[in-house]
């Protein structure tokens, strides 16, 4: 009888046999968490983060696009991305921060700087484009309007 | 009648080459997709790219449980030097190493392994549907305000 405890015991998963198996799924879980919370405060693209939207939604980075303005005495003009920026606008696109906003617009202002130096402010649009859920018509929104203002900048 | 009974056999047989050779055959698969499609930049490359080797070489590396948890803490670093650019997927390879790696720190490994791939494989499908559900509301939410601006 006690032999039979004692094999039933040993039979018996222990507590790292129990325990270890869950790990990554709850790693898993509070990625997850972290991600849905950042896609609702920051907007953090759905396809990104660890929040496995990639499986549900078309918002991925694709659907989301910049447009970036240089002010100055004449008035305001688009410019295109400079290519040293690209991976930099990526970032900007999926996870779109006020820091991250000003980081760029601030690294945008300095490649500009030759193209044009009396330039007094720096604007980014970031648009982004949905679906309708029940006849997928595409609508355009603007996510962000944001507009850095050169050291140089003192009426803004 | 006749047709069933080597159907079953079959089965039988390629359930039984699963129970014996599966959990090696899934740590070798995982080793080979890590070496043809190497992740990260190159110092992190190069890491990933040693140990997958070493591991189809040598058995010993194979079922070690510090070698996983260096894939997955290599993987993880990858995910984190990328942020937040790193697609799905490579949070999952992460996760999935760290659960080769913990499995061999339990009794029956091909146990715990197949526990974690199945909570893991459920709570992606979860988060997808989820992600799906606020998608949908959002997006419902984004459209009505369109029309009625």
């Amino acid at each position: 009888m006690s032999d039979e405890s004692a094999e039933a015991r040993n039979d018996k998963p222990g507590t790292a046999s129990r325990v270890l198996p869950l790990l990554p799924g709850l790693l898993l879980t509070l990625v997850a968490v972290s991600q849905l919370a950042l896609h609702r405060g920051a907007d953090l693209s759905p396809w990104k983060g660890g929040g496995f939207g990639m499986f549900s939604s078309s918002e991925g980075g694709w659907s989301r696009h910049a447009h970036f303005f240089v002010s100055d005495a004449a008035g305001e003009v688009e410019v295109d991305l400079p290519e040293e920026l690209e991976d930099s606008e990526k970032r900007l696109r999926a996870l779109p921060t006020n820091a991250r906003l000003d980081r760029f617009a601030r690294e945008l202002s300095a490649t500009v700087a030759s193209e044009h130096p009396d330039h007094s402010a720096v604007r980014i649009e970031l648009w982004r484009t949905r679906f309708d859920p029940d006849d997928l018509t595409p609508q355009t929104e603007l996510m962000r309007d944001h507009r850095h203002a050169t050291p140089g900048d003192v009426g803004s | 009648m006749s047709g069933a009974e080597p159907s079953a056999g079959r089965r039988a047989s390629l359930t039984a080459w699963l129970d014996g050779q599966g959990f090696e055959l899934t740590l070798r698969l995982t080793l080979l997709a890590l070496l043809l499609e190497p992740v990260g930049q190159w110092d992190v490359r190069a890491l990933v790219l040693l140990v997958a080797l070493a591991g189809l070489l040598h058995e010993g590396v194979l079922r070690a449980w510090w070698s996983w948890l260096l894939l997955s803490a290599l993987t993880g670093w990858r995910v984190i030097d990328d942020w937040p650019l790193s697609d799905n997927h490579a949070y999952l390879l992460s996760y999935w190493c760290l659960a080769i790696g913990l499995a061999f720190l339990t009794r029956d490994p091909p146990k715990s392994l197949a526990r974690s791939a199945r909570s893991l494989v459920t709570l992606v499908f979860a988060f997808a549907f989820r992600g799906r559900q606020c998608c949908r509301r959002t997006t419902s939410t984004a459209a009505s305000s369109a029309c009625s601006s």
